[in-house]
């Protein structure tokens, strides 16, 4: 059958008709950056995240009154992610006619770019975790900061700072301590020797030098009482630490905007030269 | 017209009624949709009007709580009353009009435009220059701070702030009118402390002052009050006086910040105070004076002497910095005057059981027992304690004079000199070669230490060290006031001495001299040579610097003029010689470096109280307490 062509146009017509009425709506763009959808930044909290967390924050605002209170220093560090980083560097310090810990190191080196000394975080207690890097006389004396990161921590932890002679993976708090009153001529090139220490207060928040300064019979005793979750291994530890802290005399940590530096002391070798001197010309 | 012609026109005509009703259909629908096509234009638009005005708003605010050039300084044009609290109300600075600024607790409302005034044409008269932009912040507009962000470690330093805003959106056909909230976080600089200041309260006076005495005029001994005040804001101070600190502005049994130096406004606010006892003579200790090469402990006691006690003074800014330029550090003059008569009393001799000594007794009369004990000191066993020796004839002028506790001498350095002298345990040295041990043993004897044990705290303080005195070669001419040199060891106290720094004559405080023994440094410039000890001060263009620090080519100041270091050359000298040297102190402040320079042989250099505080700068192995 044939269709009479008006019926055919009508059809036509009515299909159009069809397709506008059910085509995809909104052909106009209503969407421009300043409506795009708003992305909170990870640690912005709701009004209920804000009520929970202010209890919390006045406790660690207490916490850390009371330890700065013990003499202890807050440290700067940056983060990576949840992880503290830590830039730990050093400074070369000239004293007149005293050795110091850089001279130890010199004896020490078997060679300038041989990477013999160990700059490790070791907790105290606990896991007894290390996190080390091993370094040169070159890497040293060119004064090269090392960056640490340490994981978030819930618990309260002691950490050692220290610049040993040791092999991969040994503790330096584990190594024998050097007497820097002993002659450097008493050094054995091949012992593992522990001979900078310094050690740092873990929180949940932050990190704090402990001063070998102003360490007292009753800085154990005080920061326990402050730091209630610290365990009594770490304590102990640290009770042991300072033994020997008093025999390698270390000069103090200094706390720069970046992180720590430790400080390093060699004779001046104008010293050391003319001392020689003298001692040729008296014999 | 035949039926079937009738029946087509028909169709025709059905046909193109149809086609008229789908028209009007499809124009009816088409209009429709174009209607809520313009309505969803004009609530976007309202919507990113208010999306604008909300990111205006949070730019304002942003601006008015960071700083910015006012008056003389950088402050922020809303700062927190009390920034230690966990919910801020801000205060507006009163070196500006914010007429548009209203604030409230935990919320701050600018003066915003409404959605419906924020086109161009409600401007025209703006950009004509009859009507005022502020005119037309109509809206009220709050800004909530929604969180405080401190940085991890230093939980009073906010570094950031997450802030709520609101503007309205257009009524339209299909939304009633309600607010577009946005939240942004907002980066913040710490405030500092802004100045600082110790005050003291002598005995017996009411009222705090800044009278710490002179060297010419002491202040008596007693129980004096020390009050360290600050303005900004100032987490906490520390005071340190002879070699023991203290925290001030932070109760150390419940963390709680007990000042007001709370915002950037507070000013002159008392952090804290302590009280100290101050013994005839200075503080808790006293002071080592040097005669020629033998030590004398100076308690100030008998004589009317005077004897500076150093204090200093830190703040410390919620990002746990010191504010190291506004450190104060002071000498508290006390005289001896008013203690001639005081009688020392019951307890006068309380440290001799109290505090951990070895009494010279018990080591010189048991055979061997020294070079045992210096044996112990030098394995590290031994506390360095366990090598003070008590000295009754200074513990009894201490007492006679009025004081209470005990002077011992140390010899732990002189242990440690026998040591490396022979690189033998002191034990081993005697057992092998007692005369030299015995010589050497004299021969280090100058580097014995002086330790107070005062009551009734019995704390251990160092008293003096005698081998830190000394300077200038004995034959190092000095430039006398009168414009004539003399030989350094000629000169005593009292005597006018040329300072070439400010160009006038200077009053000798005290003259020290003692045994040196490590080599002398000759220091060659343009001007002239010196010989002197490695620690001696020279002012550079850079600074302060010991003499073995100096380096060939750098400038140093000579009065008005520059002279440059030709060379640095430490001179020979015997392992077993230890030459006299000498220094001076000059009468001045003790905060004017200027005060304190001498010409010696041509050249300019510091005095003996710029080398302490040099060498007090540095820490080193010795300074353990």
């Amino acid at each position: 059958m044939k269709l009479p062509t008006p019926l055919i146009g009508l059809i036509v017509i009515a299909m159009l008709l069809a397709v506008g009425i059910w085509r995809k709506k909104s052909a106009v763009p209503v969407v421009t950056s300043l409506s795009a959808p708003q992305v909170m930044p990870a640690r912005m909290a709701t009004a209920n995240g804000k009520r929970n967390e202010q209890p919390k924050q006045e406790q660690l605002k207490l916490q850390h009154n009371l330890l700065i209170a013990q003499k202890l220093r807050p440290i700067v560090t940056s983060h990576a992610g949840k992880a503290d980083k830590l830039s730990i560097g050093f400074d070369m310090r000239a004293l007149w006619c005293k050795t110091g810990d850089l001279d130890t190191v010199k004896a020490l080196a078997p060679g300038l770019r041989q990477k013999a000394f160990q700059l490790s975080l070791e907790t105290l207690g606990g896991d007894r975790t290390v996190q080390s890097v091993r370094l040169s006389l070159d890497d040293i004396t060119k004064e090269r900061a090392q960056e640490f990161s340490l994981p978030p921590t819930q618990e309260e932890q002691i950490v050692s700072v220290s610049l040993c002679l040791a092999s991969g993976g040994q503790r330096c708090q584990d190594q024998e301590v050097w007497n820097p009153q002993e002659p450097l001529s008493h050094l054995e090139k091949s012992s593992s020797l522990l001979f900078y220490s310094q050690y740092l207060l873990r929180t949940q928040d932050g990190m704090y030098l402990v001063s070998t300064e102003r360490w007292g019979n009753d800085s154990v005793a005080r920061i326990k009482k402050t730091l209630k979750g610290l365990d009594t291994e770490s304590l102990n530890e640290l009770t042991k630490g300072f033994a020997k802290i008093r025999i390698i005399k270390p000069m103090p940590a200094v706390l720069s905007a970046k992180g720590l530096l430790l400080p390093l002391s060699y004779n001046d070798p104008r010293c050391i030269t003319h001392q020689a001197a003298a001692l040729n010309s008296a014999k | 017209m035949s039926l079937n012609q009738t029946g087509s026109a028909s169709l025709v005509a059905l046909t193109g009624l149809a086609a008229l009703a789908f028209t009007t259909i499809f124009v009816s629908l088409r209009q429709k949709e174009i209607n809520q096509d313009v309505e969803k234009s004009r609530i976007s638009n309202s919507r990113n009007l208010a999306e604008t005005l909300n990111l205006s708003n949070i730019s304002t605010f942003k601006a008015l709580v960071n700083e910015a050039k006012i008056g003389a300084g950088y402050e922020p044009a809303l700062y927190p009353a009390n920034y230690f609290e966990s919910q801020w109300t801000f205060l507006k600075n009163p070196n500006l009009i914010l007429t548009h600024v209203t604030v409230s607790q935990g919320k701050v409302h600018l003066g915003s435009l409404a959605t419906n005034h924020a086109h161009y044409e409600d401007f025209l008269n703006v950009l004509k220059g009859t009507d005022s932009v502020l005119n037309k912040l109509t809206q009220p507009a709050a800004v909530e701070i929604v969180r405080q962000n401190s940085r991890p470690g230093h939980p009073y330093y906010i570094e950031s702030v997450d802030v709520r805003t609101g503007s309205s959106l257009e009524r339209s056909q299909s939304y009633s009118a309600k607010a577009l909230n946005a939240t942004a976080r907002i980066n913040l600089v710490p405030p500092y402390p802004t100045a600082l200041s110790l005050w003291v309260k002598a005995p017996g006076q009411a009222t705090f002052s800044q009278d710490f005495g002179s060297t010419g005029s002491g202040l008596p001994a007693g129980d004096y009050v020390f009050q360290v005040r600050a303005s900004g804001v100032v987490h906490y101070a520390e005071i340190e006086m002879s070699g023991q600190s203290s925290i001030l502005g932070i109760d150390g049994t419940s963390g709680q910040i007990v000042h007001s130096a709370n915002n950037i406004k507070a000013q002159d606010v008392v952090l804290g105070e302590i009280v100290k006892s101050i013994l005839p003579g200075g503080t808790t200790s006293g002071r080592a004076a040097f005669q020629g090469c033998a030590i004398s402990v100076d308690y100030g006691v008998g004589g009317g002497n005077v004897v500076g006690v150093p204090i200093r003074v830190s703040a410390y800014a919620v990002d746990g910095t010191e504010s190291t330029g506004l450190r104060v550090e002071k000498n508290l003059f006390v005289t001896s005057a008013t203690q001639q008569t005081a009688q020392a009393g019951p307890g006068a001799r309380a440290c001799e059981s109290s505090c951990p000594i070895r009494y010279w007794e018990d080591i010189a009369q048991v055979p061997g027992a020294l070079v045992t004990h210096f044996d112990k000191s030098l394995l590290g066993i031994t506390d360095p304690k366990q090598l003070d020796t008590a000295d009754w004839n200074e513990t009894n002028n201490l007492i006679d004079g009025g004081g209470k506790g005990l002077i011992c001498g140390n010899q732990e350095l002189i242990a440690e000199a026998l040591h490396q002298a022979s690189g033998l345990l002191p034990s081993q040295y005697n057992a092998a070669n007692p005369d030299a041990f015995t010589t050497t043993y004299g021969n280090n004897y100058h580097l014995f230490r002086y330790f107070a044990y005062l009551a009734p705290a019995c704390e251990r303080q160092l008293l003096g060290t005698r081998d830190s005195c000394g300077c200038f070669q004995e034959n190092t001419r000095i430039r006398m006031a009168d414009g004539t040199d003399r030989p350094v060891r000629l000169i005593r106290q009292g005597d006018w001495v040329w300072n070439p720094r400010l160009q006038k004559p200077s009053r000798v405080a005290r003259v020290i001299a003692g045994p040196e023994k490590f080599p002398l440094l000759r220091v060659t410039t343009t001007f002239g040579a010196v010989e002197v000890t490695g620690e001696h001060p020279f002012l550079t263009t850079s600074g302060l610097r010991k003499a073995h620090e100096l380096l060939k080519d750098e400038v140093i100041v000579n009065g008005s003029q520059a002279e440059t270091v030709l060379e640095i050359v430490p001179l020979s000298q015997d392992a077993a010689e230890h030459p006299t040297v000498w220094n001076l102190s000059l009468e001045g402040s003790t905060l004017q470096d200027d005060e304190h320079y001498i010409l010696a042989n041509g050249i300019m250099t510091g005095d003996l109280l710029l080398q302490e505080r040099l060498g007090s700068q540095a820490s080193g192995r010795r300074d353990e307490k």
